[in-house]
This record gives structure tokens, C-alpha cells and sequence, in this order.
């Protein structure tokens, strides 16, 4: 799996979710709106307890939410 | 810009600007007497006052530019991008005291000891500033 990245859709489940945003979503996993941001651009892959909180908020499961890129 | 990184930016800023021109100042002075002494040692006092004082006021400023980031408590990213960037400036530091250590060897003297250690915290103390600016803004 070296040299692969993760990517995400929390952009996309944000928007599903009402337009929620990054601060509110990142007020409900515990980071700031900063750490939101920068997973979604993939420049911080968070913890795996930060990642099941994030799907947890969404109600998927991990895989649907983070996956390794195509 | 997170109030951390904003406070890396100030210390980065403030290290190079108190301790660029005493650095500057030492150099000059070369083997001169006053190197050792109230001259050196006054410069150094007041590097520190000032470094200290504008310190204060610039995290106090950054701190009421946003008092809610300020007041909140270091996330995951925040604890990562510091534990990497602290992990990398002991690599830099441990090698530069060696070198610092080396100049008493050469018998350059107490006074070139004591402010090539100092170099060296101050440029360890500058890499982790730079590396934790870049976590924040590249990631890692």
C-alpha cells in the first residue's frame, strides 16, 4: 500500500448532511475547523478514533468514508 | 491560520529578530575582552528583556485577534505537527551542541562555548518553529 494516499468524502457528506460545516462538524469530533480542512484536502490523515467519529456523525461506516485512492 | 501556527510564526519571527543582530553583534566583537564580561552579558540581558516583552505582547495580539481558537484546547493535528517538528529539532540540536561542545576543545574559550550553545538552541529552537509552519501549512 506504500506510496498510495488516503482520500475521503467528507466534503460530499457535509453537503449531504444539510451543508454542514467544517467548524460544526469539527466542533462535534473534538478538532478545530483547521483539522476538518485539512483532511479534506488530505494533508492530515487523522487518528482512527477521530475517523470513526467522523462516520460515526454520518452514519457510515469507515470504509465509506475514507478509502485508499483509486 | 490556527492560533498555534500563528504563535510558531511570532516565535519564529521573534527568535531571528532578538537573536539575528546579537549574533550579528557577538561575531563583530571576535576575540575582543568584552566578549566575556558586562558588555556581552548586558547584551544578552537585554536580547532577552526584549524578546520576552515582545513575545508577551504578540501572543497577547494574536491571542485577542481570536480568543475562541486561543482558549481552545491543542487537537490531535496540533499535538502531532508539534511532536514531529520537536522530533526533528533534537536531532538538530543534539549535533550542534556536539559542535558547540568542539569549541572548547579548540580552546576558543568560555565565552565561545557558551554562546555556540546558545546558537545551538536557538537554531534548534528555529527548525521547530519552521517545520511546525509546515505542518500546518503543506501537512506532513
Amino acid at each position: 500500500m506504500t506510496g498510495k494516499r488516503i482520500t475521503n468524502t467528507i466534503r460530499t457528506l457535509r453537503f449531504l448532511a444539510g451543508e454542514m460545516t467544517q467548524a460544526e462538524l469539527g466542533e462535534r469530533v473534538g478538532v478545530t475547523r483547521q483539522t476538518i480542512a485539512a483532511i479534506e484536502q488530505g494533508k492530515y490523515s487523522p487518528s482512527l478514533e477521530t475517523a470513526f467519529r467522523i462516520a460515526d456523525i454520518f452514519g457510515k461506516p469507515l470504509d465509506e468514508v475514507f478509502g485508499w485512492e483509486a | 491560520m490556527t492560533f498555534r501556527e500563528k504563535i510558531a510564526w511570532l516565535t519564529l519571527g521573534g527568535l531571528a529578530l532578538a537573536f539575528g543582530p546579537y549574533f550579528f553583534m557577538i561575531a563583530r566583537l571576535g576575540n575582543h575582552p568584552w566578549l566575556i564580561g558586562p558588555a556581552s552579558a548586558g547584551l544578552f540581558i537585554a536580547v532577552v528583556i526584549i524578546l520576552t516583552i515582545g513575545m508577551t505582547i504578540g501572543s497577547i495580539l494574536v491571542a485577542l485577534s481570536n480568543v475562541r481558537d486561543a482558549e481552545r484546547p491543542s487537537d490531535e493535528r496540533d499535538r502531532e505537527i508539534a511532536r514531529r517538528a520537536s522530533s526533528i529539532a533534537y536531532a538538530v540540536l543534539i549535533p550542534a551542541l556536539f559542535v558547540a561542545l568542539g569549541t572548547l576543545i579548540l580552546g576558543l574559550g568560555q565565552a565561545v562555548l557558551v554562546n555556540a550553545v546558545l546558537a545551538a538552541i536557538v537554531i534548534a529552537e528555529l527548525v521547530r518553529c519552521a517545520l511546525e509552519i509546515r505542518g500546518y501549512r503543506r501537512g506532513w
